[in-house]
């Protein structure tokens, strides 16, 4: 979508809720994998998820089209989000229950539901390289795993990390070479224990 | 691994889980929209009674003449002699704000049985915007009920 489209339906999303569908409509699925990858957890991606998109929601108004995408406005409360979980033990989400969401399961099909998680946690125990490399990202100080999961599970340039994170360029490089080196030293220490 | 660069060979080829979540986000949406949707319906049916209210108070309690409210207390009160209009304007003044009480509630309130342990919960979801809307019309029609109980004691 164009810069200035994006900005009319920004626009019209602050005046009237159902142009917010489509705005999530286009983000949704995007920023659920993002939190996912993060979390490797379906449910609790969910959860954040919905924290997610009903922060945005609330917060719409407030958005002020400075060069930044919604899309990057979205991964920049994700990560927060993200963040606030691992910094905090006691963190609790909004989940989809306490929206009141029970009402409306009946109104989607309750196997899509269980089938969606069962194939997150299939693809999980598929993709064993990527579950090593997120358990050793989670034990890193949250801002080298923001920038190393936007960067390798999200496959975002360094341009648009610097637009998510407010962060300038040689602060992401730096980050992210600083965080690859962590990573070496702990799947070295990692395969020390194993043997 | 021997250098930054395997590892960052690595990362770039790193298989990636990409999962799908049309069914999470089909709930989700539904939820969100609906107690903004709600919340506006609230407002848009508590206009006409909080103006009526606040226009008779301020005018003939206060003395104040507040212009475009005095305009709208006399064009309901000449409304009054048709008497179909007379009994639309009263289901307005006093079922808008019970309506708005009823939508607003269903947006918030979620009530369910714990089979297990015997038990009906509800749960009230803190959504401020909806709790105000509730809080001023039950407001409302206590001030109309008291009005409507104090002018049948004065004026039997």
């Amino acid at each position: 979508m164009q810069h200035a489209e994006e900005a009319k339906l920004i626009r019209k999303a602050q005046g009237d809720s159902k142009y917010f569908g489509e705005i999530y409509e286009k983000h949704f699925n995007r920023i659920f994998n993002y939190v996912f990858r993060r979390v490797a957890d379906f449910d609790l991606a969910r959860d954040i998820t919905s924290e997610v998109f009903m922060k945005a929601y609330l917060n719409l108004w407030q958005f002020r089209w400075k060069g930044i995408s919604i899309g990057a406005w979205f991964y920049r409360i994700a990560t927060n989000e993200v963040n606030l979980y691992f910094r905090k033990n006691k963190y609790k989400a909004t989940t989809v229950a306490d929206l009141g969401a029970n009402r409306f399961l009946e109104l989607v099909d309750p196997v899509s539901l269980e089938a969606e998680k069962a194939e997150a946690e299939r693809l999980l125990k598929e993709n064993e390289d990527f579950i090593r490399i997120q358990k050793i990202i989670v034990q890193m100080e949250p801002k080298y795993q923001e920038v190393l999961a936007l960067r390798y599970f999200e496959q975002k340039p360094v341009t648009e990390i610097c637009e998510i994170l407010s962060k300038k360029e040689g602060t992401v490089k730096s980050l992210i070479s600083r965080g690859l080196d962590k990573i070496r030293t702990l799947i070295k220490l990692s395969d020390k224990t194993a043997t | 691994m021997k250098s930054n660069e395997e590892i960052k060979m690595k990362m770039e080829n790193l298989s990636i889980p990409d999962v799908k979540s049309d069914a999470t986000k089909e709930v989700l949406k539904i939820t969100l929209l609906n107690s903004r949707k709600s919340a506006h319906l609230g407002i848009l049916l508590l206009l006409l009674p909080f103006l009526f209210f606040f226009g008779n108070v301020a005018k003939y309690n206060l003395g104040i003449d507040l212009g475009f409210i005095s305009i709208f207390l006399s064009w309901i009160i000449s409304l009054d002699t048709v008497p179909v209009v007379n009994w639309l304007i009263r289901f307005i003044l006093l079922g808008g704000p019970v309506l708005a009480i009823l939508f607003n509630l269903f947006a918030i309130m979620h009530m369910y049985t714990n089979r297990q342990t015997h038990e009906f919960i509800i749960t009230l979801k803190l959504k401020w915007v909806n709790i105000s809307i509730i809080l001023l019309c039950g407001l409302i029609l206590l001030l109309f009920f008291t009005y409507l109980v104090v002018e049948n004691v004065n004026h039997p």
